[in-house]
């Protein structure tokens, strides 16, 4: 397929580039000078925060000087508006005015304290080590003026955006920070991908399973990017944010505080349980019942801690093996999808077909219980963390519930590794189209009204039926259903094209003569240098 | 005359210039055509690519189109690789790694002589004197080491007779491949009318005279269909599988740290060799191996005219056609037509292939083992007419693999020459061929 424009990209996705975050990035990238990418990442991402609430907050408070009778330093004011309050020495003017103080690290882990502690809902949260020894004060210095660029470049550019001031600001901060979390888990390479999920996935996610309305789940929510394209979705959609419930869990402590700092920034409420935890032993939402399940869990890991949990409710299929996660996981989610819910979620390819360790006894049992609503297989190199390519599994607690058409006894299979566009050398992305194609495929095959007829199309989807799977030894790779795509026919008719293949190769023929006279006559020239 | 480059540029006889340092967003699926070093063949360059400039920067790179007569060649990364923009090929524009040397005064220096030139051990030894040598960075040479080069030209009418005698041998070369694409696409033609599309079944249902052939073939053919698992077919035809049909061998590789089983006489296919032969046949292998390596292992000779085809790894699924008895590597399987229809079972393959491959979409890489060829299920039409197309496509294959024979022979002419001729060791006796070739 044609490589497409990387501009065309930006603009068609709604990560949609603002033009300077690149500028952004290659100066803050510039200073982290000897620093791990890992580590530098909370350096700068906790920083853009404190510019977000204080950004907030400093609107906020303008608005309520012109207020008559207002006082801009009650803090009632600001909690009624869902606005951090931040205390003054905390604000982003304090920390630019003495960005060249020696003492700049102190300042910011001060600031982030007396933040914390006049938000409860943030305590825990914020990185508070700017002041240790290993990090350079001037560089730091340097980039908190940067950072504090991110407003001057919205008010140079204004024209660009319409809409009313506050969700533009905050929009842009909150782009640029998911900027700085994609960029973050591409610089780290093959760690990086465990916090981040590339946006062009989660889209196809979302879009597949439309969150409407309801409570949304992901176990292993990683930066919380399911989350911020569940709600764009909705308002996308014309509803409001309160129509999702959010709940989440994340067992890297690190990981886990990034996401509540994504999340605030994004004004979303969420329950990420009362700390970061694992999943598997200890689950901070054992008894939600999700109607939407959005996952992306790490692939195969193998020292889950399986073999201390041979015996559990969760595994309703058949014990997942010890050493690989991935069915473990499937029934985490299963066991906590709604009798109306959907879930969506990423796994590498071999969940589709391996039968070792009993996965595909698990895999046919999940078959036979009619729970598998939809399989995709992706093109390769979308992941940050491998190359290997990954498979979307959509699993339905009850296909013949009334919401959509009654589809008991079928699957859909979609086959999508021939789509996508190279963005850089070694990572592939899904355009929107694309991203619109496959999910009108699956709403039109689940009987939704506007997303018209559904049909067929050899070599990219296929409605089967549980024999077939079953006939198939219950592997679940779409190939196996789909088939090849139909060869082009050129059109040409059987007899006009051998015709025209006859009358060009009656000129080669002519052709060859004539060059092979021309060769023996050249080299009849020949002779030895005298 | 030795000559220094930069002399020839100040002098305006040459243009020396290198590539669009593009951006993105200047690309696109129409304009001009966007070479990148890979494009640069062995002689050749395909200018039929994915990227383009798009129309409305042609401005911007106005002085960095290439036209046809130039010469390119790779200055950064693997230095060295020459291509020759025909006269039938559009002006393109080349990435910043390729440079291309223009020819302004015809009559001081021929264009196709200097693609030999280039291509030739002198300018080759130039450019390996000055690149950038085992370091981290990629091997480069500027366009200012370029201009310091000194070169050997000839008077302007050897370097014509020079341009003459080793372009007819590439303008051959290139007529074989045009006349092998041509040929494949004759009997592929054919397949798919008989075997696919049953057009002559068709056509007898519908009471016409079958297009294109005789009553005699005309007669081979039912005038109706009957209901299989493969979807309608002929009626009297059947389905049944690939491997009743065809029979699977499969190969090995002798011990690698023995080097009395290498280097001898029996060409041995790689995965490499088969997956990188564009070509209908297969005729040469980059390894070989000796009878005691043939003995000591698993690898056997695959008969001439076997099918065969990669089975595992990201080139699953390419294939060929062996032109002549060759061993062959674990990672390929062969199909032997039992029949000895062994273009039919070619031609079969190439509309089963695809088929195949997407049966095989495994967890990591896609393989196909043996079962994949066992489920595989194939239309079989009777004996007589298998036996009727066979015949009818043999000489056409016949005469792809005498092309691809004598093409070999004139890269070797070729390459002989070249250094011989340049050198002026070997001389063209021009008088003499004038007299000759006057009517």
């Amino acid at each position: 397929m044609a490589r497409r424009k990387a501009t065309n990209a930006g603009k068609n996705g709604s990560g949609a580039k603002l033009g300077f975050e690149e500028k952004l990035w290659a100066a803050a990238d510039k200073m982290r000078g000897h620093m791990d990418a890992a580590e530098y990442k909370h350096v700068a991402l906790g920083l853009i925060f404190l510019k977000y609430i204080s950004d907030a907050f400093q609107e906020r408070y303008d608005a309520l000087q012109k207020e008559p009778h207002a006082d801009p330093e009650d803090r009632d004011e600001y909690t009624a508006e869902n606005v951090f309050w931040v205390p003054r020495e905390a604000r982003w003017k304090a920390l630019q005015d003495n960005a060249k103080q020696a003492d700049i690290g102190k300042r910011v882990d001060l600031a982030m304290e007396a933040i914390e502690k006049e938000n409860p809902s943030l305590k825990g949260v914020l990185p508070k080590d700017y002041a240790r020894p290993t990090l350079d004060q001037t560089r730091l210095g340097e980039l908190i003026d940067l950072i504090g660029t991110i407003e001057l470049v919205y008010r140079e550019d204004a024209d660009l955006f319409d809409g009313k001031r506050d969700h533009r600001s905050k929009d842009l901060l909150g782009r640029v920070y998911e900027y700085f979390l994609g960029k973050f888990a591409s610089a780290e390479g093959k760690a990086g991908g465990e916090f981040y999920t590339p946006e062009s996935v989660v889209r196809l996610l979302v879009e597949m399973i439309e969150p409407y309305k309801g409570r949304v789940l992901d176990p292993c929510c990683g930066s919380g990017g399911m989350f911020v394209q569940s709600e764009s979705f909705v308002e996308a959609h014309g509803g409001r944010k309160t129509d999702l419930s959010i709940f989440g869990q994340e067992s890297n402590p690190t990981t886990w505080k990034l996401c509540r700092m994504n999340l605030a920034i994004r004004g979303i409420e969420a329950n990420l349980g009362q700390v970061h935890a694992d999943s598997f032993h200890n689950d901070q939402h054992k008894d939600l019942r999700a109607d939407f399940i959005l996952a992306n869990p790490p692939f195969n890991v193998s020292d889950w801690g399986g073999d201390r949990l041979r015996e559990d409710a969760r595994w309703q299929h058949g014990p997942p093996p010890a050493g690989n996660a991935n069915f473990a996981w499937v029934q985490h989610f299963l066991a906590h999808l709604g009798p109306k819910g959907v879930a969506g979620f990423v796994l590498a390819n071999g969940s589709m077909s391996s039968n070792q360790s009993g996965e595909g006894e698990i895999r046919r049992r999940i078959v036979e219980a009619d729970l598998v609503d939809c399989m995709i297989a992706l093109p390769g190199q979308l992941f940050y963390t491998t190359g290997i390519p990954a498979c979307l599994w959509f699993l339905a607690r009850n296909k013949g519930n009334g919401k959509f058409r009654d589809r008991r006894g079928e699957t859909l299979f979609i086959d999508a590794r021939k789509l996508g566009h190279l963005v850089d050398r070694t990572h592939r992305e899904l355009s929107a189209e694309e991203i619109a194609r496959i999910a009108r495929a699956y709403h039109a095959w689940r009987g939704e009204p506007d997303a018209g007829h559904y049909a067929d199309v050899p070599g990219f989807c296929k409605a089967a039926t549980l024999e077939e799977i079953a006939a198939h030894g219950f592997v679940l790779t779409p190939g196996r259903y789909v088939g090849a795509e139909d060869v082009e026919d050129d059109g040409e008719p059987f007899e006009v094209k051998i015709e025209r293949l006859l009358e060009k190769l009656e000129g080669q023929f002519a052709e060859c003569q004539a060059l092979e006279g021309a060769i023996r006559d050249n080299l009849k020239g020949l002779g030895n240098a005298t | 005359m030795r000559v220094r480059v930069g002399s020839l540029v100040s002098s305006g006889k040459l243009v020396i210039n290198d590539g669009y340092r593009v951006t993105n967003r200047e690309l696109g699926s129409t304009g001009i055509p966007f070479v990148r070093g890979g494009d640069i063949g062995d002689g050749s360059i395909t200018t039929d690519v994915v990227d383009h400039i798009l129309p409305e920067h042609r401005d911007r790179v106005r002085n960095k189109l290439t036209k046809p007569d130039d010469v390119a060649f790779i200055s950064k990364g693997t230095v060295g690789r020459v291509g020759y923009l025909r006269p039938d090929q559009p002006e393109v524009v080349f990435a910043p790694q390729v440079c291309y040397w223009r020819v302004i005064n015809q009559g001081c220096i021929h264009p196709r002589f200097l693609y030999y030139m280039l291509t030739g051990p002198e300018f080759q030894a130039n450019l390996h004197a000055v690149k950038t040598h085992g370091s981290m960075v990629a091997d480069y040479v500027s366009l200012a080491d370029q201009h310091a080069f000194v070169l050997t030209l000839p008077p302007i009418d050897i370097q014509a007779d020079i341009g003459r005698i080793l372009g007819s041998l590439d303008d051959k070369i290139d007529l074989n491949r045009r006349m092998n694409a041509t040929l494949e696409a004759i009997a592929r033609t054919l397949f798919r009318s008989w075997f696919l599309d049953f057009d002559p079944v068709r056509a007898k249902m519908e009471g016409r005279q079958p297009p294109v052939i005789d009553s005699e073939t005309a007669a081979l053919f039912p005038s109706s269909f009957a209901d299989s698992s493969l979807g309608p077919i002929p009626e009297g035809w059947a389905v049944g599988p690939l491997l009743d049909q065809a029979g699977l061998i499969s190969g090995g590789t002798p011990k690698t740290s023995e080097s009395a089983y290498w280097d001898g006489g029996i060409p041995w296919a790689s995965a490499k060799d088969v997956s990188q032969c564009g070509d209908a046949f297969l005729i040469n292998t980059e390894r070989s191996i000796t009878d005691l390596g043939l003995a000591n292992s698993s690898t056997k000779i695959i008969p001439k005219l076997s099918t065969v085809v990669v089975a595992r790894g990201a080139t699953t699924g390419r294939f060929t056609m062996f032109g002549g008895d060759i061993a062959m590597n674990q990672t390929c399987y062969a199909l032997r037509s039992r029949t000895g229809h062994h273009f039919y079972l070619n031609s079969l393959f190439r509309e089963l292939v695809d088929d195949l491959i997407h049966a095989a979409h495994g967890s990591v890489f896609d393989t196909i083992t043996t079962t994949t060829f066992e489920r595989a299920k194939v239309i079989l039409p009777p004996p007589e007419v298998q036996t009727c197309f066979e015949l009818r496509v043999s000489s056409l294959f016949g005469r792809v693999l005498a092309n691809l024979n004598e093409s070999r022979t004139l890269v070797a002419l070729r390459d002989t020459l070249l250094p011989k001729l340049l050198s002026g060791e070997v001389r063209v006796k021009h008088a003499e061929q004038l007299v000759e070739s006057r009517p």
